[in-house]
């Protein structure tokens, strides 16, 4: 696939992991679902990105907002606070690595953004809609359309090879069979497994199937691309193409990502580091 | 809608083609099975019915009997009738036929039962009695003085009414029979058995005989004329042929004179409908047992099913398909082995049975029937642990709790 370079802005990251004030970056710059599967090729805008916690001046380019979101979990008889009252910012096209140590409430913080888990109170506003309204159905559908996720293990559907691994929500949201097929050559091919489109799960290394799953999230083109540990189950050498991948991605597509990591390498190539402990946002 | 349907028949087809071959295997044999037994009780009932039905009308009725009219005790010119109803082209043979009852003693025994009176050569020609002698030899017409019987009369040869019977009578023996206050002794010419109890509590006479201790000697009477009918031949029709005729003594199909069959046959259908219960529970917790186990195993796949946005329903409905698709597989192969396979090998090797030899006799309805309720057991047995499962919570179906 060709990605237009020239399109990508450079982009300039603070210590704390911010995007300086008045840096610019592609982003698509299109309302939810405006995009096609298969369509990389987006113009950028300029965005002003959100600081650590947020920015309130800068709700415009705003993709994702989390506002005092606390998630309890009981656990026999002792209740686990796993977030509490966390607010958080995403802006468009910005590539963010949630950190912290195990039990910090990463992957929770993760799940509430990306509509996986429901919040015991707060709000998560994706594109200006009030997610905590909507029934499980309508966030599933929400989800189909909008989001995509790469799970720490793939978590690919055994049974369907690459190419249909890629196309089932595209098959879900209705596309023809010429459609999602195509999308999904592409995608997997911009991936790197162009040569591996009827190849089943079990037969592919780690890596391989990582690339799938990246390739699954992406065909629909979401607005954000939720990625839970990536790497956990990948060697450096691995972790590092996965991690590329996603920059390519972000900086060549405007893809906004959120990504749950432990390794502050794999954060280096995130724009922005959400750092959380005991549930709260340090700043 | 078309393309949830089209995704749920994806996930299904993709299960069933790549996933765990050994579980696919043993699923729709087990379906197999139970569609066998949910057909076969049905198959053997029938083909007992039709068992009863040939001992019917091949050792006592015939197709169609006439009998005499309403309030008369006999058929008046009997033989002219009978040459009358010989004259259809799908008619046989016809038996006019004597019929009264009498007491029978022999030794200290006495017994009850239905005496007949034929014409041995006309009779050959309706049933199949001389073919049913277990001992001696059957009547011929010259003779007097002789007395076919059948084993429930006789005793002995497995009778299954043994206490009630004269007790272990053998050919050359002489019993007393009585009718109407006239005895006479008769020689055992033979013995038969039809293996119908209803047709063994009989015995035969000679028309001469009987027509002498009724005293209606030289009359041409009869109290019956059983009419036996070209195979396949419709019994109405045979009815409405004998009727345009001018006959008009009563005309009864052998139907009429089926009733403890029937009842037995109702008996065996309840049976039938019980086993059918039974099988088709057992049929939806094997079912829903696989399924479970099934889906169980793929909570994480269905967690991520969810996670990317496939419709809770559309999950649903593929494993409905699957199990949709292992009872059609179950159903054909069940009907394949019935239909080309065991049904065909009970006709060319009976199957003994206290009536003789039965084959199975597979009745498509019937089969279609147990196909539908297969089906149906199929889905009930599916949505349950899929809905339920599907239902769950997405993070502990991701996380596999």
């Amino acid at each position: 696939m060709e990605i237009d370079r020239n399109q990508v802005e450079s982009l300039v990251k603070t210590e704390g992991g911010n995007l300086k004030k008045g840096a610019t970056r592609k982003t698509t710059g299109q309302p939810i679902n405006s995009r096609q599967p298969g369509d990389f090729r987006q113009s950028g805008d300029s965005i002003k990105p959100s600081g650590s916690l947020f920015d309130s001046s800068s709700i415009e380019g705003i993709i994702i907002e989390g506002i005092d979101i606390v998630r309890t979990f009981r656990m026999g008889e002792v209740q686990v606070r796993a977030l509490r009252g966390v607010n958080v910012r995403i802006a468009r096209g910005e590539f963010i690595a949630i950190m912290g140590p195990s039990g910090s409430g990463k992957t929770t913080l993760l799940n509430q953004l990306g509509l996986l888990d429901t919040p015991n109170s707060g709000k998560v506003i994706i594109e200006g809609t009030d997610t905590s309204r909507m029934s499980d159905s309508e966030k599933g559908r929400f989800r189909l359309h909008n989001l995509g996720y790469v799970f720490q293990d793939y978590a690919l559907l055994p049974e369907l090879n690459a190419s249909e691994n890629v196309y089932i929500s595209l098959m879900m949201q209705g596309k023809s069979k010429t459609e999602y097929e195509t999308a999904a050559a592409e995608i997997l091919t911009a991936v790197g497994l162009g040569d591996r489109l009827q190849q089943l799960p079990s037969k592919m290394s780690g890596g391989q199937q990582q690339r799938v799953s990246i390739a699954r999230a992406l065909a629909h083109s979401p607005e954000v691309l939720f990625a839970d540990e990536p790497c956990a189950n990948l060697d450096s050498q691995t972790s590092k193409e996965v991690l590329e991948l996603f920059k390519k991605f972000n900086q060549e597509q405007g893809q906004t990502i959120v990504m749950v990591t432990h390794e502050g390498w794999h954060a280096e190539y995130a724009d922005r580091i959400i750092k959380l402990k005991d549930g709260i946002i340090q700043v | 809608m078309l393309e949830k349907a089209r995704v749920s028949f994806f996930l299904a087809s993709r299960s069933i083609g790549r996933g765990n071959k050994g579980i696919t295997i043993f699923t729709v044999f087990v379906l197999t099975l139970i569609f066998i037994q949910l057909v076969l009780f049905s198959s053997m009932l029938a083909g007992v019915t039709l068992k009863f039905n040939e001992l019917m009308v091949d050792f006592q009725t015939g197709n169609v009997v006439i009998e005499p009219k309403t309030e008369a005790r006999f058929i008046e010119d009997a033989s002219s009738l009978q040459k009358k109803i010989e004259s259809l082209p799908q008619v046989v043979g016809t038996s006019a036929r004597l019929k009264t009852t009498g007491n029978f003693r022999y030794k200290e025994k006495e017994m009850g039962t239905t005496v007949y009176g034929i014409d041995p050569a006309d009779e050959s020609f309706v049933t199949d009695l001389e073919d049913a002698m277990i001992s001696g030899e059957f009547l011929s017409r010259p003779d007097r003085g002789e007395v076919i019987l059948g084993r429930e009369v006789s005793g002995g040869f497995g009778a299954l009414m043994e206490s009630r019977s004269l007790g272990d009578v053998e050919v050359g023996d002489t019993v007393e029979l009585t009718i109407g206050g006239v005895t006479r002794q008769f020689r055992v010419k033979g013995i038969y058995t039809t293996r119908y109890f209803m047709a063994d509590a009989s015995a035969y006479l000679t028309r001469a005989d009987l027509e002498a201790m009724l005293g209606i000697e030289d009359r041409d009477f009869a109290q019956e004329i059983a009419v036996k009918t070209t195979d396949g031949t419709p019994e109405y029709d045979t009815r409405t042929a004998l009727l345009s005729l001018g006959i008009s003594e009563n005309i009864r199909t052998w139907h009429e004179f089926a009733g403890i069959l029937r009842l037995i046959e109702n008996t065996l259908g309840m049976i039938r409908n019980i086993m059918n219960a039974i099988g088709l529970l057992i049929a939806f917790v094997i079912i829903f047992v696989v399924i479970y186990v099934n889906i169980v195993n793929k909570k994480r796949q269905i967690g991520v099913q969810k996670a990317i946005g496939i419709e809770q329903n559309v999950i649903v409905a593929s494993f409905v398909l699957q199990a949709m698709l292992y009872a059609g597989a179950g159903v054909i192969l069940g009907y394949a082995f019935m239909r080309f396979g065991l049904a065909p090998y009970t006709v060319s090797h009976p199957v003994e049975i206290p009536l003789g030899t039965m084959s199975l006799k597979l009745d498509s309805a019937e089969a279609l029937n147990r196909a539908v309720l297969l089906f149906l057991a199929s889905i009930v047995g599916s949505v349950i642990p899929a809905y339920k499962l599907a239902q769950r919570d997405l993070l502990d179906l991701i996380w596999g709790k």
